[in-house]
């Protein structure tokens, strides 16, 4: 293998493995805050108890969560030494404000709230919660706010430097609400919270199936099932509304994600099909007349632009591009002899820099395209992964207002067995996302190729194989942790009189004197 | 002192890495110190209060590192991007090193067999030791030198960067983050542990002494261009003050019993030696040993002035927030520390 395939691969799998535990916490956060909320309105112990049962799972994951998200912000500047020098006059300040604002909220609450609640009121114990759950929502949007730069790059303008070309900085609200983060962010966001959801309503299934802690499992799947409701169902109509907006500003990644080759009008949704990249064609088993124009445009006769056109238009914008830096050139070589204003070559300067990035980024054949088929089959599962989780919570509400559903053993192991399902799909968004998104590292501007760090090859491999080691190994002992708290289950306390804050149930013991 | 610090968005974008390296120090710092005794006592308890004292705390500590190495990104990309990827294997070793120390707070009582205990103890002693020795080597690889070309790109291997020079900054980087960690001891711990902090404060002081004379001497013979801009420069003497002001101070109150004080003495030698080799570097932040004009410093690697008035705007509006929240959860946790409850 070569070092830019090494060099993806890696930050592919840490990316990956990282998003195992980030989307659970994302949805774990707020289940609790939530939680710890009721407590306080109601006094009920059996929501603080939940709540402090969840926070011990948060925990574990959020070890994990923290330990390989440090990998993520020291790889792009390890494996991708030409992109971080490109981009880092934009792209470092959402990754610091994230520290900033976000990270240190999260961390620092999240030890008041496992080893302080003995030493501070339930109200600041539920403020803790919130902040938590707060900061890990805010980490999500300046992340997001980072990547989506990347897709639809905005408030930015290109320059040579003495150390190469580089994006700079020109309109910070630009760059940061370009034009996909706001739906990106729903989208993501919510799909941890669908996470969190089916992860408690499966936990909580499971505790009633088993027969144990029966009270307390029937209020958290209660709860668990009406949360995960109402963000399912939320998610399709996110779902849709990211879809409009990639298929207008990102249209080869709608391409690929749709599997079409070839422009149509009043285009099909390919609902069940199978993409020969090497062929370049997609063989439809089950579709929808019109349906896919109607998604991606509001309309259903709208043209939907196949890869191969597509192709085509950024060799054509390449060509025109190339034709610029030749006109600008000459321009910037007037200005120089006239001795013209330095702004104004400055400005010159920078539209050449434009031009040539341009030229290079969108120079691309259909050797350049990703797998096509991963970029289908991933989104394709995606969607109806989402679909089938408001279908099971909306046989949920349905059951609950029946009144069987703790009994329901067909639900019950549905959801049990649904627990790894949101994982999987958010997973696979993030692929759909991030493969569909090549040739290109920053859309239109940068290639992939060009922006990753020179190492020797054995480096990488070495790391590589390390990081499939210690990843592998923490994996294992993870799911370790995680059953063993999940069989041992909520410690629950009966004695009603004594104020939650003795109960030996939560008490963590971390000091023995007070001050 | 030279003037354009003060008014330059660079120069101030200097002084906060440097407040962002000081507070990493001086947070993670004690946690990395507390974290390297854990292998000199073999009784359980006693490796469980080293744990616990820190156990609160140590996450918030460590977004010091995220949150800097996020400022070096945003505020000098081309540094971040030189230094990350020259020092591949280096940065990817003590990013294992600190997936194995959270780890292991979360999993080493997971299971109640001595092995179990026993394996997670060395892989939280390998995580903490192993960052603090190579932030010191990192640092001084930056200030010594490094064969890095115009565009920034690192010519070395990663043998390249274990010269005895860095090396030796290294051991000074560990003796004083040992240092720190048993003063923090002292405020937490009774009985045994307090005990052996006690022996190994001393041990730090004098071999936080010993290897930075060693260090000094060795330097003046390699790297005298370090100590041009104290002549230039007379203010600048103000950091290697306060690291002897510190050094006093924590022999006066280790000496004198006061050890609730001692944290004092070695936070002002923390915040004394990491300026001492700031002011050493200025204005460089990597040097080039290939030409003088490949180096990259405040100047040449900086990012846009919007993109530092932005980053400088957030920075005084979250900081003292951030500072806000920290102070008061260290003050819920004021206390000594048990064996008991921790991470079940």
């Amino acid at each position: 293998m070569d070092l830019l395939t090494l060099s993806r691969f890696q930050f592919g799998m840490t990316a990956f493995y990282h998003f195992l535990f980030v989307p659970l916490t994302l949805g774990l956060a707020v289940m609790i805050a939530i939680l710890k909320t009721l407590y306080l309105k109601n006094k009920n112990k059996k929501y603080d108890q939940l709540a402090m049962f969840l926070m011990k799972l948060f925990a574990i994951n959020f070890a994990v969560g923290v330990a390989t998200g440090l990998t993520m912000e020291f790889e792009f500047g390890t494996n991708w030494f030409q992109y971080s020098k490109f981009v880092g006059d934009i792209f470092g300040a959402p990754l610091a404000l994230e520290g900033l604002m976000a990270f240190f909220l999260e961390s620092t609450f999240i030890g008041l709230f496992l080893f302080g609640k003995d030493r501070i009121s339930d109200k600041m114990h539920t403020f803790a919660a919130w902040m938590v759950a707060l900061g890990s929502s805010l980490s999500a949007l300046w992340i997001l706010i980072a990547n989506s730069w990347m897709q639809t790059p905005a408030g930015y303008k290109i320059v040579e430097s003495p150390q190469g070309i580089k994006a700079v900085l020109t309109d910070f609200w630009e760059a940061v609400v370009n034009h996909s983060t706001l739906i990106r962010f729903l989208h993501c966001v919510d799909a941890g919270y669908i996470v969190g959801g089916f992860f408690v309503m499966g936990v909580m299934a499971y505790y009633l199936l088993k027969n144990r802690h029966v009270e307390l499992a029937k209020i958290g799947l209660k709860f668990a099932l009406i949360f995960t409701a109402i963000v399912s169902i939320a998610q399709i109509i996110f779902g849709d509304l990211h879809g409009y907006q990639v298929t207008q500003y990102q249209p080869l990644k709608m391409a690929m994600m749709e599997g079409k080759w070839y422009t149509e009008k009043g285009a099909s949704l390919d609902l069940i099909g199978v993409v020969d990249d090497e062929k370049h064609e997609t063989k439809v088993i089950l579709k929808i007349p019109y349906l896919l124009s109607i998604l991606s445009y509001h309309d259903p006769n709208a043209e939907f632009k196949g890869i191969f056109d597509l192709v085509k238009e950024y060799q054509e914008i390449a060509k025109k591009s190339q034709e610029k830096v030749k006109i600008l050139e000459e321009k910037l070589a007037q200005l120089k002899a006239t001795n013209a204003s330095k702004e104004e070559i400055e400005k010159v300067q920078s539209e050449l820099a434009l031009a040539k990035a341009n030229a290079k980024a969108y120079n691309i054949t259909l050797d350049d395209l990703p797998s096509v088929s991963m970029v289908f089959t991933t989104f394709h599962i995606m969607v109806y992964l989402g679909f089938f989780f408001a279908a099971v919570t909306l046989w949920g509400l349905f059951l609950l207002k029946r009144g069987t559903i703790y009994t329901n053993k067909a639900f019950l192991w549905t959801v049990l067995l649904s627990i790894p399902l949101p994982f999987i799909a958010t997973n696979f968004g993030w692929i759909a996302a991030e493969v569909g998104r090549q040739p290109w590292l920053v859309q239109g501007v940068m290639l992939t190729k060009d922006g990753v760090s020179f190492h020797p090859t054995g480096n990488v491999l070495f790391s590589v194989i390390f990081f499939i080691v210690i990843y592998t190994l923490i994996y294992i002992v993870f799911l370790y942790a995680m059953i063993k708290a999940i069989k041992k289950g909520p410690q629950e306390d009966n004695t009603q009189p004594t104020p939650p804050s003795k109960s030996p149930a939560t008490v963590t013991a971390f000091s023995k004197t007070k001050m | 002192m030279p003037v354009e610090m003060f008014t330059t968005l660079e120069g101030i974008w200097f002084l906060l890495a440097g407040v962002f390296l000081v507070g990493y120090a001086l947070t993670d710092g004690f946690d990395l110190g507390t974290g390297i005794l854990t292998i000199f006592t073999k009784k359980d308890e006693n490796r469980q209060i080293l744990y616990n004292a820190v156990a609160p705390v140590w996450d918030g500590n460590e977004v010091w590192l995220i949150a800097g190495g996020g400022m070096l990104f945003a505020a000098f990309p081309v540094v971040y991007a030189a230094s990350f990827s020259g020092f591949y294997l280096a940065i990817l070793i003590v990013l294992w090193a600190l997936i194995g120390r959270a780890i292991a707070f979360e999993y080493r009582n997971k299971k109640d067999s001595p092995t179990w205990k026993n394996t997670w103890d060395w892989i939280y002693w390998i995580g903490n030791f192993v960052p603090a020795l190579l932030f010191g080597v990192a640092v001084g690889n930056a200030v010594i030198g490094v064969p890095i070309d115009q565009q920034g790109v690192y010519h070395g291997s990663f043998f390249t960067l274990l010269r005895p020079a860095p090396l030796l900054m290294g051991v000074v980087g560990v003796f004083m983050f040992l240092m720190h960690g048993m003063a923090y001891l002292l405020r937490k711990t009774e009985g045994e542990v307090f005990n052996l902090a006690r022996k190994f404060a001393y041990i730090s002081f004098f071999g936080f002494i010993g290897s930075l004379i060693i260090t000094d001497f060795l330097l003046v013979i390699t790297a005298p261009y370090l100590y041009s801009n104290y002549f230039r420069y007379p203010l600048f003497w103000i950091a290697p003050a306060l690291i002897v002001i510190g050094l006093i101070l924590y022999l006066k109150y280790l000496s004198g019993g006061q050890y609730n004080k001692v944290i004092y003495g070695s936070t002002l030698t923390t915040i004394g030696t990491v300026l001492t080799i700031a002011f050493a570097s200025y204005p460089v932040l990597m040097r080039s040993t290939i030409k003088p004009e490949f180096n990259l410093t405040i100047w040449n690697s900086a990012s846009s002035h919007i993109t530092l008035t932005v980053m400088l705007i957030s920075t005084l509006i979250f900081m003292p927030i951030v500072i806000f929240y920290t102070v008061y959860v260290y003050r819920v946790f004021k206390g000594k520390v048990s064996a008991e409850g921790g991470y079940h």
